[in-house]
């Protein structure tokens, strides 16, 4: 795939996380935890990492989160949703890439969900210089799984007809 | 739907984990509650002991930018009455009443939470008398 086309694809996924993102901060989630949200952005990040690799995906991520923080939610959104953002890719781009043949999608956006909380939190807890936020890991896990399972399949249905629309041919 | 043999694992490590963390916070748990904290940036703000708190008190911090904090707390718990921050979720919170729990503004670096006296264990205790 040539640099140019390249460079525009991936623009194109930063923009889809980002109104994603604008959307979710729209759909009023009722559990009044810190952390627990529905993620939908992650759906681009897991496609980036299926489609191109961790690399891309760690570039996406990265200006998702930084253009995400300033168009609502400001500096201290940036650290939470970066830290887990960048967890959660690492994670998944490793398991995409060893274990493709061991986990399927859903599993590992669970488990990328999963690594996503625990950053959050754990920059939270930094910020805070207290450790009994992970008290309430629990919950997030259990929101972790649910939201990931939704990602996961979101991804699986969504991954021909994306590459059809971005014109975007598997290697 | 695609399942793969990893897809078990995943399950299993998750329940675990899940069942193994619920389990320390509502059931192993049962130690008395002697003070609510107040932390701010990290450090110690008011630490409040319970016996104070017969009557209802209230904490009020003020913060930069115009913002601040009400906390409230009596017998039955704590928690946040009234806040200036974007999102809200430390009143959304609720009510906090045991140790573990914590009500948390990321926004302004405030955690309230209760504790329990661990360091009189072995000095005095039930036993002892």
């Amino acid at each position: 795939m040539k640099n140019t086309r390249k460079m525009v694809l991936l623009s194109v996924l930063v923009s889809q996380a980002l109104v994603l993102h604008v959307i979710e901060r729209m759909i009023p989630v009722p559990i009044p935890i810190p952390g627990v949200k529905l993620g939908l952005a992650n759906v681009i990040s897991l496609f980036t990492v299926v489609i191109f690799g961790w690399k891309e995906a760690m570039l996406v991520v990265f200006l998702r989160t930084t253009l995400g923080s300033f168009f609502g939610g400001g500096i201290s959104s940036f650290l939470y949703s970066f830290t887990g953002g960048i967890i959660s890719t690492i994670v998944m781009a490793l398991m995409y890439k060893y274990f493709n043949k061991v986990f399927s999608i859903i599993a590992i956006s669970v488990v990328g969900a999963v690594f996503h909380n625990i950053g959050q939190i754990f920059i939270a807890s930094l910020v805070v210089s207290n450790a009994n936020l992970f008290y309430w890991l629990p919950v997030l896990l259990i929101s972790a799984v649910i939201t990931g399972i939704f990602i996961g399949i979101t991804v699986q249905l969504t991954m021909k007809p994306l590459q059809t629309v971005l014109r975007i041919d598997r290697k | 739907m695609k399942f793969k043999k990893g897809d078990i694992i995943i399950a299993v490590v998750l329940l675990a984990a899940v069942g193994f963390w619920l389990y320390n916070s509502y059931v192993a748990n049962n130690t008395s509650v002697n003070n609510l904290v107040i932390e701010v940036d990290g450090e110690l703000y008011k630490k409040i002991p319970v016996d104070h708190l017969k009557k209802p008190q209230l904490v009020h911090i003020d913060f930069e930018n115009n913002r601040y904090i009400d906390i409230e707390g009596n017998e039955t718990g704590a928690w946040v009455k009234d806040v200036v921050c974007p999102d809200k979720l430390c009143q959304k919170t609720g009510v906090i009443s045991k140790v573990g729990q914590s009500i948390v503004c990321l926004p302004n670096r405030v955690n309230i939470y209760y504790e329990n006296n661990e360091n009189e264990g072995p000095l005095v205790d039930n036993v002892a008398y």
